[in-house]
């Protein structure tokens, strides 16, 4: 299985008045048709502006510093603006946060369902409607025919979302990246769409990938994570073997931190600290000044993302050492709560 | 069962614009949103109720009832037994406080914390006069934050501090009843724990009594003694938090349960269900 | 028994990226318009002829020969003019904003706070006044009135005032449902301390935004009326009769009217430099 997107070394920084805010500090991650990719990360981690710079939709006036992004075996640091464009969206679709804003509302949902087989695949109008239809069911929704006429304000936001995930898939994608899809729905509905992405995922074989802060959505949709924090990956690797046995401080704390439905806990753990401040350079690990189990070398040299047995990576020094870490982030944190 | 100290009788809240002499004399009609139809609700000393369900439920609207900001279309609110409907006096106020979702907003843009701290110490003459700076320390540090940021504007801080200062602000009042409405929800995970852990700090060492209105199955799993769960503006199901997840009697709470992602290497069992 | 939060107010975090308190645009705005009033206060001190003394014997000179700007049909000094001028009309055009913002403002906090009956009659009296044209209203008013000073101000009040109550009411609605506005009614603080403390100044800078640009619409108020013969009464400097008399030379002598133009212009980009200046302050768009 080839790799359609390989990114390498990706650095992403916004120009502010009080200096260069470094967000992305050097990501690489790879995805590949009918696979799921997740990347987690808490606000201000860089994982949406990593995404966004694959897609070429960074905001104003953050800019792409270093690194390539090569997507179906191209360069796209190479390319023109209007051919990596092209490039990218014959490739790739997004589909956003927020599905109100992400849709035209002037415009009937199933005309912009058939907007791009028309427009850029060049198929006939009729065609294209029948495609759209086609499409609209194939995200779930029911009764086709008369909400291709609905406009986005009269459907629900699980519904407006189904959309969005049509328009992405109108264009016959290999990948899709995927910024917060369910943050802003209802648990049950976020249940549902990401249901729809987990079939279109297994029936077409579409790769995604997914950027979320809510580890419990990622871990049941990809089946390889990358956890962010501070504008790097700090550990990546198979889902389950991530979330069962964290090599990194980082990762064994978000789990801890997140509450379990299944099971009341005296108290969560909380991560002490903030994040840091990335307008500045930080000399050794990011973690460093919040990890309990940090050690001198942390705060002077920054540990590279390192191999640990088969498919895992971690950043950390102590990532080989993980049995003495302190006890309260030492033990894995849904193994512990499963039992 | 031990005291009540908030009750809620046959609540009912309808929005829209009741009808004016114009509306009357045009006969025009009114799009009314129901969006709580119906609840009766007991909080009894020293408990935390988790009150759950989805957007558009009707919970937001039920606990602003109950702090007293909106006056009901139908039914009663009453502070240890006593009903308040809409207005309640200035003491019961310092009986019942509210901390708000929304961080960023919840806060005057335009006032220090210290400001923010100080005119409700004072408003409510809470201490004398010149015992105000040293109750606004004492609060900064009952919630965990350095008394060097007494003079500081909301926007010096991040999304928690603010939350802290919120519940700072809800405490100047010496309160027996918090509510809070979705207080972890525009947080981090990381923060939200946090404060979450305050919360239930701050319940065991004041002793209060709270309501905990939130979205999130698993945050009201870890806080609430009994839950309430909401559906289009009435209450579905009621019961002690443990019997209630591990034996959802109404539909709707079972639908709930199943939809809420778990941290595992495997898919949600809901999936197939929701899609079908 | 809580855990410890970060460092508040990093030196070159968060609190370094804000809005600086002063910035270019402000300060080039408030210069300008500080040069214009420093103009017009000083203006015995800058030029030594007197604006409403007549010499027909030296009328329509050109720039030059002690008359810095020439002199208009009567001989008097147009630079003169043009700077006491500037007493009149930064005067008239600040107070004809002044009332419509006080009356208009307070106006519609309480009609945005209260709704109800008070609201529904306020908006409808708005939409009348709106309906019928500015310059229609404020003419009739001061051809009822009689003219001078006092009944233009009258008029430009009871007409501008429903541009600020439309305004502040607008920015009530929405800031009374923000969760601050909740929360100072949550702590049992009084309505007035809501209002005042906590309301108004979140609100105010569209209605201080608008204020500067209906400042530059005023002038031009007066001007029109002056057109008209409506306005400041003669021989009482101001740039609108000197735009008017200068208009008949406009061939010949084409800075007679061209110069107190620019004034009205450069009062106008003053003021709008200001507002700019104040919504980038505020980090609001």
């Amino acid at each position: 299985m080839t790799a359609l997107l390989e990114v390498h070394d990706l650095n992403v920084e916004i120009p502010l008045s009080s200096g260069r805010l470094h967000a992305v500090r050097g990501v690489s991650l790879s995805a590949s048709a009918g696979q799921a990719v997740g990347l987690v990360g808490e606000s201000g981690s860089g994982k949406s502006l990593t995404l966004r710079a694959v897609m070429d939709l960074l905001p104003v006036p953050a800019t792409i510093t270093g690194g390539t992004i090569v997507v179906n075996g191209v360069d796209v640091s190479r390319m023109s603006a209007k051919q990596r464009r092209e490039h990218l969206s014959s490739a790739m679709a997004m589909i956003f946060q927020d599905s109100l804003t992400a849709l035209n509302p002037t415009m009937r949902v199933g005309d912009q369902v058939a907007e791009v087989p028309v427009r850029r695949l060049g198929m006939s109008r009729s065609s294209a409607r029948a495609r759209a239809t086609e499409l609209l069911d194939q995200v779930g929704i029911k009764d086709p025919e008369r909400r291709y006429r609905a406009y986005p304000h009269e459907l629900s936001g699980g519904m407006r979302q189904r959309i969005c995930i049509a328009i992405a898939l109108s264009a016959e994608p290999g990948l899709i990246l995927a910024d917060e899809p369910t943050t802003a729905l209802d648990v049950t509905i976020q249940a549902q769409v990401l249901g729809v992405l987990a079939r279109l995922r297994r029936d077409q074989g579409v790769g995604l990938v997914l950027v979320t802060h809510d580890l419990a959505v990622i871990s049941g949709t990809c089946e390889h994570l990358n956890v962010m924090y501070g504008g790097r990956i700090v550990e990546d690797g198979p889902t389950g073997e991530l979330i069962h046995a964290p090599r990194h401080p980082y990762t064994a704390a978000l789990l801890r931190s997140v509450p379990d439905p299944d099971l009341p806990v005296h108290r969560l753990l909380s991560i002490a600290g903030a994040p840091p401040d990335l307008l500045e350079a930080i000399p050794g690990c990011a973690f460093a000044p919040r990890c309990p189990a940090v050690i001198d070398r942390c705060t002077t040299e920054q540990p590279p993302l390192a191999p640990i047995g088969r498919m895992r990576a971690s950043a950390c020094w102590r990532a080989h050492d993980h049995e003495h870490w302190p006890p309260d982030i030492a033990e894995p944190a849904a193994g512990e709560m499963r039992a | 069962m031990s005291e009540e100290l908030l009750r809620i009788d046959g609540l009912v809240q309808h929005f829209g614009r009741s009808a004016g002499p114009l509306d009357k004399l045009f006969r025009s009609e009114h799009a009314v949103v129901r969006a709580v139809d119906g609840v009766d609700l007991v909080l009894h000393r020293g408990e935390t109720l988790g009150l759950v369900g989805e957007s558009g439920c009707g919970k937001s609207t039920l606990s602003r009832c109950a702090a007293g900001l909106y006056t009901p279309t139908k039914g009663t609110v009453s502070y240890a037994g006593e009903v308040i409907n809409g207005s309640p006096s200035k003491a019961q106020r310092r009986l019942v406080q509210m901390v708000f979702q929304d961080p960023y907003s919840s806060l005057n843009p335009r006032m220090s914390v210290g400001q923010t701290l100080g005119e409700v110490l004072r408003y409510h003459r809470v201490v004398p006069r010149s015992e105000v700076p040293a109750r606004i320390r004492s609060l900064m540090d009952l919630v965990g934050l350095p008394a060097r940021a007494i003079d500081q504007l909301p926007h010096a801080f991040s999304g928690g501090q603010r939350q802290r200062i919120g519940i700072a602000r809800a405490l100047a009042l010496e309160p027996q009843v918090l509510i809070a409405d979705e207080p972890v929800s525009a947080l981090d995970v990381s923060v939200q724990a946090n404060i979450i852990n305050l919360l239930l700090d701050l319940k065991d060492s004041l002793g209060l009594s709270m309501l905990f209105v939130s979205h999130n199955m698993a945050v009201v799993r870890q806080v609430s003694d009994r839950i309430a769960v909401m559906h289009d503006g009435v209450v579905v199901e009621t019961g002690p938090t443990d019997e209630v997840f591990s034996n959802p009697q109404d539909p709707y709470t079972r639908l709930l349960l199943s939809s809420v992602p778990r941290l595992a290497g495997q898919t949600i069992p809901a999936v197939e269900a929701g899609t079908a | 028994m809580t855990t410890a939060v970060g460092p508040v107010a990093r030196g070159r975090g968060l609190a370094a990226r804000r809005p600086l308190r002063m910035n270019a645009t402000l300060a080039a705005g408030l210069a300008l318009l500080g040069a214009l009033v420093l103009a017009a206060v000083f203006a015995p001190l800058l030029t030594s002829w007197d604006p409403i003394e007549q010499d027909l014997s030296r009328s329509l000179q050109d720039p030059g020969n002690g008359h810095l700007l020439g002199t208009d049909q009567l001989g008097r000094d147009v630079f003169a003019r043009l700077l006491y001028g500037a007493r009149t009309d930064l005067r008239v055009g600040a107070l004809a904003v002044l009332f419509p913002f006080l009356i208009g403002g307070a106006l519609g906090l309480v009609a945005g706070w209260r709704g109800g009956w008070f609201d529904l009659v306020l908006m409808r009296v708005v939409d009348i006044v709106v309906a019928i044209p500015f310059f229609v209203l404020v003419i009739a008013l001061v051809f009822a009135l009689g003219s001078g000073t006092r009944s233009i101000y009258i008029a430009i009040t009871l007409v501008g005032w429903v541009a600020y109550a439309r305004i502040v009411r607008g920015e009530v609605l929405v800031a009374k449902e923000q969760e601050y506005a909740l929360a100072a009614r949550a702590s049992g603080l009084p309505t007035y301390r809501i209002l005042l403390r906590h309301l108004l100044p979140n609100v105010v800078l569209q209605a201080f935004v608008f204020s500067m640009s209906d400042i530059v619409l005023s002038i031009l108020a007066i001007v029109t009326l002056g057109y008209l013969g409506l306005g400041v009464p003669q021989p009482t400097p101001d740039w609108g009769s000197m735009i008017q008399e200068g208009q008949a030379f406009i061939f010949t002598k084409w800075y007679l009217a061209a110069v107190p133009g620019l004034a009205v212009v450069i009062t106008g980009l003053a003021l709008a430099l200001i507002a700019d200046g104040f919504v980038h302050r505020s980090g609001r768009r």
